[in-house]
């Protein structure tokens, strides 16, 4: 028992570098790929988009899973999944530290260029729910950073945990064409197209 | 030009507030491990603590010396640790001929005084192999500063073993010699009595992964350099460099007191951090809008047909999860679905999905979803949720506390309500496995770790609900645990320290073979009896009745065992001593993760006592604790050790994996095992599986019910 014990503590210590360590690099490397046993599957012909998460350098497509309350749900081929309220990253479910909700501003308010806050609710190790307070502004952001035919608008946030910028490229209707945005600590920023 | 050295000075304190953001975490200069094992220098301790809730596990060497030991940051404040040290040569001058190893068991304790501040150092009192032989006693302050970032000084004043070298002085007078008999007992007279010496270090983090550390040593190593000669130590100055792969782990190589190598190699767990970051299993199914309801014609509340139908498909999308569907009552605007876990490790996430197939598969009439976990049979409890609340929360910020503030989880008992569905082939049922373990024989001064691979066949008959019959086989594939020639000194009736008699004669050994009866005679009581072979040595009558209310962070039990004495081979036979044994116990969860059980009663020898287990939960499911039991057994009968004790760890794999299994690694590590204050092991005790879906285990965990 004692062996096994050791074993399981040697292991964890080496996958608690977390996106450092090796181990866990090959463990998260999977998610998007990979055979799913969700009970949830997207229709058959429903929309896709690709999403990145773009610190583990992993990229993947999420087809349209329902719609509801304006905040639609994209699922990967294993499983995972991401939920956007318009253009508006609300949640994640299967990156490890996931965004499990979250209070985020409407597009309009980003390209009024208001100050806002921000929250966002991820869970630590002992599943215990904590919520980061942002406080945020939004304007435009450097046009030679912009995607061809696009804006970029960019919102820039702090908290006691540090800065994240969200990025959103517009098209000239209004609609988003990509955004990279802030998930949580352990998963870094996603990317959405 | 004022505005200009205006933006000029914005301008830099803008800078300096990004560089401080960006800089967060590399300033930290993390607590490392000492070759003892506890926060500190090489060989010396530091007054820095580990982060609340580290769990260690170190080993080091240097010449003759080496220590295994494991640390708990027990607070944020307070720790302890659990060594075993072993020193080589130690009769080579004196006795050759006699043993070689002295091998020891010490324990620590050690308190922050005071935290780092800008101008404070971090203060640390430790006290050093507190209840063993004492033969490592040592008590010290410790006092540790943060320069610059990468640079942390350690001055400190000991006594006993750390005070054994340039000592200054003996400001509390001398130090008593100390009987210390069987062991086991606190020797608090000498505590900061004695030769009081300095001791002082330094630590350069170089690179986050490159430290490099220097001390001067205030320990003489009395017994194993000056007496027993197992080393030259020619001087106090020890230096030495570390290399951490990453933030968990690392390794160092080290002059030690100017004669020998040093090597060490550190473990540190964060149990608040999952090891792959969180749970890597697929996303669930979206709540469904109630628009989008299935209809299922005018007919469904009388036709059980369509119920059963329902059914089925909530079996089909919760089989994903693990999650087996035992009934399913319909009315017009309440159901109640009984759900047994078998996959996921988070009961509030098994909630969580079986609210959301309800939503998918039910009537749009139907409200109110009651979801009633099932456990061999019995219901543990009954979550109450609102169907409109699943609706308007799911993707409501912090929607999971609301949900909670929502939900009611009651007592329940009885059968499911009339007119239920059932799942068909639940009873009886057939289910077996096979799989290879590790079985250990630790401490034995001839040999501290023994090991044999074991390979064991389970198998298990669900008769009725409730009525099990289960039973395991094992055989030995290879291993040395029977080269053990320990025999049994106790007075005490043999109940548990032939151990090694049924380790080594057990092959094959029928571990258990029982028949057991779960109920629930009221909402607020459970019920168990099991019959047969109990465990490796005791077969007999096992009955236990627990009383819990869902609401109440506490719980109460009384446990009553006839039992009789397996044979050695632990196939059919008993030998001819029996016993009756049981024990009222209480159980309180501190909201602070601290849980308390306090058992008192008859142990399997006849003694009378009492047994306080102390732990720290995690809601992960990681427990960290200790035990003690004090009886009516005097110290010198119970014999090395003066009473039993020991430590508790649970691992669930889940969190070591990120993916959802109900496995979980169990650890009991006792110092010695022997006849005083010893428990019958059963298994099926009642309140570790039932607190799992009452109010204060589902809201520890709750944070998963939208996972």
């Amino acid at each position: 028992m004692t062996v096994r014990l050791v074993t399981a503590l040697a292991v964890a210590a080496l996958l608690s570098g977390c996106a450092a360590s090796p181990l866990a690099q090959v463990a998260l490397n999977k998610m998007g790929g990979g055979a799913s046993s969700a009970a949830a599957q997207p229709a058959k012909g429903a929309a896709e988009r690709w999403v990145t998460l773009v610190n583990r350098g992993v990229k993947f497509k999420a087809a349209q899973l329902s719609e509801r309350d304006g905040v639609s749900i994209w699922a990967a081929k294993d499983g995972s999944q991401v939920f956007l309220r318009g253009p508006m990253l609300v949640g994640t479910r299967g990156f490890g530290r996931d965004l499990m909700s979250a209070d985020a501003p409407t597009l309009a308010v980003l390209a009024a260029g208001h100050a806002h806050q921000r929250s966002y609710y991820d869970m630590d190790g002992t599943d215990t729910m904590i919520r980061h307070v942002y406080d945020c502004t939004a304007g435009s952001g450097d046009a030679k950073d912009a995607l061809p035919g696009t804006t970029l608008l960019v919102e820039d946030c702090v908290s006691d945990l540090g800065k994240i910028r969200n990025r959103f490229w517009v098209s000239p209707a209004g609609s988003v064409v990509k955004s990279k945005q802030w998930v949580s600590q352990g998963v870094g920023y996603a990317a959405v197209e | 030009m004022f505005e200009r050295r205006l933006k000029a000075v914005a301008a830099l304190l803008c800078g300096a507030t990004a560089i401080g953001l960006a800089t967060t975490g590399f300033a930290e200069i993390r607590p490392s491990l000492n070759f003892a094992g506890v926060t500190g220098l090489i060989d010396m301790p530091s007054g820095d603590v580990q982060s609340d809730g580290a769990l260690s596990i170190s080993k080091s060497q240097f010449g003759p010396v080496g220590r295994t030991t494991l640390s708990f940051q027990i607070t944020p404040r307070l720790s302890g640790s659990f060594r075993y040290t072993g020193v080589g040569n130690w009769n080579r001058y004196t006795n050759p001929g006699d043993f070689d190893t002295y091998y020891d068991r010490s324990f620590d304790l050690r308190y922050q005084l005071a935290q780092e501040g800008r101008f404070v150092p971090a203060v640390t009192v430790g006290f050093q192999d507190i209840i063993g032989t004492g033969i490592f006693a040592g008590e010290y302050i410790a006092a540790t500063k943060t320069f610059g970032g990468s640079v942390k000084v350690t001055a400190g004043l000991g006594w006993g073993r750390f005070g054994s070298y340039g000592a200054i002085g003996a400001p509390f007078g001398d130090r008593p010699a100390v009987d210390f008999g069987r062991g086991g007992t606190l020797r608090l007279g000498q505590w900061f009595r004695g030769d009081m010496a300095p001791f002082a270090g330094v630590e350069w983090q170089a690179t986050p992964k490159l430290t490099f550390k220097a001390e001067y040593s205030s320990d003489a190593y009395e017994f194993e350099a000056g007496e027993r000669r197992t080393f030259d130590r020619k001087s106090p100055v020890n230096f030495g460099v570390e290399y951490a792969p990453s933030n968990g782990v690392r390794f160092g190589l080290y002059s030690l007191y100017g004669s020998e190598v040093g090597l060490s190699a550190q473990i540190v767990l964060d149990p608040k951090k999952s090891a792959t970051g969180g749970s890597l299993g697929p996303g669930p199914l979206p709540v469904q809008a109630r628009t989008a309801a299935k209809t299922w014609g005018p007919d469904w509340v009388t036709d059980t047909g369509a119920q059963s139908t329902m059914r089925r498909d909530l079996q089909k999308i919760l089989g994903h999860d693990g999650i087996v569907v035992e009934s399913l009552a319909v009315a017009p605007t309440t159901a109640q679905i009984r759900i047994r876990n078998t996959k996921l490790d988070n009961a509030p996430q098994a909630l969580g999905r079986t609210a959301r197939a309800l939503a998918a598969v039910l009537p749009a009439s139907v409200e109110q979803f009651e979801i009633v976990p099932m456990l061999h049979g019995v219901p543990q409890s009954k979550v109450v949720l609102q169907r409109s609340d699943l609706e308007q929360l799911e993707f409501a910020p912090g929607g999971d506390g609301q949900i909670r503030d929502r939900a009611q989880i009651l007592a329940i008992s009885g059968p499911a309500p009339d007119g239920a569905v059932y799942a068909n082939g639940l009873y009886p049922r057939f289910s077996w496995n096979v799989s290879p373990f590790v079985a250990t024989s630790l401490f034995d001064p001839e040999n501290p770790l023994r090991a044999d691979l074991r390979l064991r066949a389970r198998a298990s008959y669900d008769i009725a609900p409730g009525l099990v019959l289960s039973g395991a086989v094992s055989t030995k594939l290879f291993g040395n645990i029977d080269t053990s020639r320990q025999v049994s000194d106790s007075v005490l009736p043999h109940v548990r320290s032939d151990a090694n008699q049924y380790a080594s004669q057990g092959d094959p050994a029928v571990e258990h073979l029982t028949l057991a009866w779960f109920a629930k005679p009221a909402p607020n009581l459970f019920s168990r009896v099991t019959v047969g072979y109990l465990e490796t040595m005791y077969g007999g009558v096992s009955t236990e009745v627990l009383w819990q209310r869902p609401d109440k962070p506490y719980a109460l039990g009384v446990e009553v065992n006839y039992v009789k004495q397996r044979n050695f081979d632990q196939l059919f036979g008993f030998q001819d001593y029996s016993v009756v044994t049981g024990h009222v116990s209480g159980y309180y969860s501190f909201n602070n993760g601290f849980h308390a059980q306090l058992d008192v009663g008859r142990y399997l020898a006849g003694d009378v006592g009492a047994t306080l287990t102390v732990e720290r939960e995690f809601a992960n499911g990681i427990k960290v604790g200790a035990f003690a039991t004090l009886t009516d057994v005097s110290f010198d009968d119970f014999g090395e050790g003066s009473f039993d004790k020991g430590i508790k760890l649970e691992m669930p794999l889940a969190w070591i994996l990120g993916r959802p299994t109900q496995k979980v690694n169990k650890m009991t590590l006792r110092p010695i095992l022997r006849d005083g204050g010893a428990r019958l092991n059963v298994d099926g005790r009642l309140y570790q599986t039932v607190r799992e879906y009452q109010q204060t285990d589902l809201d520890a965990a709750w944070g998963r019910f939208w996972r």
